[in-house]
């Protein structure tokens, strides 16, 4: 969906949005703003979510398991289990926030 | 008693009046709408490194500063998987519902989070019942963190319990009381940069002192090979408990209502998308340095007078004493972030939710003030009553709070932003369920329900599944209100 197929004062763009953000009021406004964009960026939050349990506590488990060594001085598991998903799920949040919130996307 | 020099007194107060100066500019700087929109939303202007700031200020808490350190003096690195949930909390925070609630709270001039969910089910029983769940939960959060603020000045400073509870209690009701939110997010901005640097610096100087990482790693060795493991010493986190904490820090921070609220003051989409990119990198840098400054600390301070000390007691072994005051500013900014925020939310639950919204009357200015004024009076001194009395660790107090708050709204708020199909029947069936459920599983089971997870966990399902069954036995809402909330190809 493109911004022309919107309701007249409802936007995808963030300036868009933000202007209409500042004068809509509940008696002016039609009908609500499209839950479509949001439910999918939800729902990705989601998978990113149950990603990070499987890799955190799954690898921190099973490396975990053996008696503890040092990799620089952090325990094998939390340097492999934690530490390195940690920076993965940071760089997948940058991307994430980076495309998708708030940009103008189709529905 | 740790050692503290007079300079520490003096950072402290530098901090304290900075603080308070910073509320009263925030005040000078509020924008005409009326008391309630700039009281509890800021004006709806609030921009993406404030809305960032504040939003993490709040959610770190005392017992991020003061019960997790100690939980990692006394169980080592098995509290970083405990902790390590965190790794997506900002994805789930913003991710889940920050983009809705922006878009809801400009078009339906929602001010509080009970406004939300009350005007999409126009139901004042939905109103009424999340304002007291909002109010009994909120209130033992700051129960714990004047408890948390009270053990920095006893640590830090000599300054009896008590009287560190009155202190607390006085100083953050009073600017939050002057300032309302503006005041609240600017302070929580301010106090969100001396989180971190105050936690970079204790780890920096708590490492140099020890002699490195792997120093560290031969200390906690030599005291007990258990405080390497992921499992801590005395199993304190079996396989079940870390699978129930990465349910629990990423969703109870995404259901908490005091946070929700801040995205109601957010001004648009691009400034929510910048908060969030800001915010990864903060809990990037913040949270394992947090967990790895109580770490440090057994090494550094292995016995302690009291088991919250640790990280005080850390700062002071590591810190140079010139630097040292301003340091523990760090934990008392997160306190006092924290207790702000919630005590807004709890003033609103009163002045807004259970009394302007229930009055027959329209409520005037003056009085919508005196009443938000006594709110956050009255919650200040019940929850001051009840820190006279702390338990040994704090952190299970703000874990409680935490997890009821979001297995009583969560799921409720996801269902009636995102699904048509939601009814009030669904709405009250899904926030009475959570609620309840939660409160049964801790007095029954404590912090090990069923399967060993936590009691957070089957709360979220149940409520689930209240909401979905309860909506599918109540009537469909008219259309005319779900158009206030949905698109018309939604419908």
């Amino acid at each position: 969906m493109s911004d022309a197929d919107l309701p007249p004062g409802r936007s995808e763009s963030p300036r868009a949005a933000h202007a209409t953000h500042e004068r809509m009021e509940p008696a002016s406004q039609p009908h609500g703003p499209d839950s479509r964009a949001a439910r999918r960026e939800a729902i990705q939050a989601g998978l990113l979510w149950f990603a990070a349990l499987v890799a955190t506590v799954g690898l921190s488990t099973w490396i975990g398991s053996d008696p503890p060594t040092s990799v620089l001085g952090v325990p094998r598991w939390a340097a492999f289990g934690i530490f390195l998903p940690w920076v993965a799920f940071f760089m997948l949040h940058v991307r994430f926030y980076l495309r998708g919130m708030g940009q103008n996307r189709k529905a | 008693m740790y050692e503290s020099a007079p300079l520490v007194r003096v950072a402290f107060g530098l901090y304290l009046a900075f603080t308070f100066l910073l509320a009263y500019l925030a005040r000078r700087q509020a924008v005409a709408g009326g008391f309630l929109r700039e009281f509890f939303v800021g004006g709806r202007t609030i921009g993406p490194w404030v809305l960032g700031l504040t939003w993490i200020a709040t959610s770190a808490s005392g017992g991020t500063f003061i019960g997790a350190p100690s939980l990692a003096h006394a169980n080592g690195w098995s509290v970083m998987l405990w902790i390590s949930g965190y790794i997506v909390v900002a994805t789930v925070g913003f991710g889940l519902l920050g983009r809705r609630i922006v878009e809801l709270g400009g078009t339906t001039g929602a001010l509080t989070f009970p406004d939300l969910l009350r005007d999409r089910f126009e139901s004042r029983a939905i109103g009424a019942l999340s304002g007291i769940a909002m109010l009994v939960l909120h209130t033992s959060f700051i129960v714990a963190q004047y408890i948390a603020g009270a053990r920095v000045l006893e640590a830090a400073l000599g300054v009896p319990y008590v009287w560190g509870v009155l202190g607390f209690a006085v100083i953050v009701s009073v600017y939050t009381a002057y300032g309302g939110f503006r005041a609240v997010a600017w302070t929580d901005s301010f106090q969100a940069i001396v989180m971190l640097v105050g936690v970079l610096l204790t780890v920096g100087f708590g490492l140099y002192r020890v002699g490195g990482l792997q120093a560290v790693y031969d200390g906690l060795a030599a005291q007990s090979p258990d405080l390497l493991t992921p499992t801590g010493p005395d199993a304190f986190l079996p396989f079940p408990a870390a699978v129930s904490f990465f349910f629990v820090w990423p969703l109870a921070v995404a259901g908490q209502p005091s946070l929700i609220t801040r995205f109601l003051a957010c001004r648009d989409l691009g400034s929510l998308r910048r908060a969030a990119l800001l915010i990864g990198v903060y809990v990037l840098l913040l949270y394992p340095a947090v967990i790895f400054a109580g770490i440090l600390g057994r090494v550094l301070v292995p016995d302690l007078a009291a088991s919250d000390h640790a990280l005080p007691a850390t700062i002071l072994a590591s810190v140079p004493s010139v630097l040292a005051g301003f340091v523990l500013a760090a934990p008392m900014a997160a306190i006092m972030s924290t207790i702000s925020s919630f005590l807004l939310v709890a003033a609103g639950a009163i002045a807004r939710d259970l009394y302007q919204r229930n009055v027959r009357r329209p409520v005037s200015e003056g009085r919508a003030r005196a009443a938000t004024h006594i709110a956050i009076l009255a919650v200040s001194v019940v929850a001051g009553i009840f820190a006279l009395r702390p338990p040994d660790y704090l952190q299970y107090i703000v874990i409680f709070s935490g997890t009821g708050l979001a297995a009583t709204f969560l799921f409720p708020t996801v269902l009636a932003v995102f699904w048509t199909g939601m009814n009030r029947t669904g709405c009250l069936a899904g926030i009475a369920t959570g609620f309840i459920a939660f409160l049964a599983q801790y007095a029954a089971y404590g912090t090990r329900s069923f399967l060993g997870l936590d009691p957070f966990v089957w709360s979220l399902g149940a409520s689930v599944l209240a909401c979905v069954i309860g909506s599918k036995l109540g009537p469909r809402d008219p259309r005319a209100v779900l158009s206030k909330y949905f698109a018309a190809e939604e419908l």
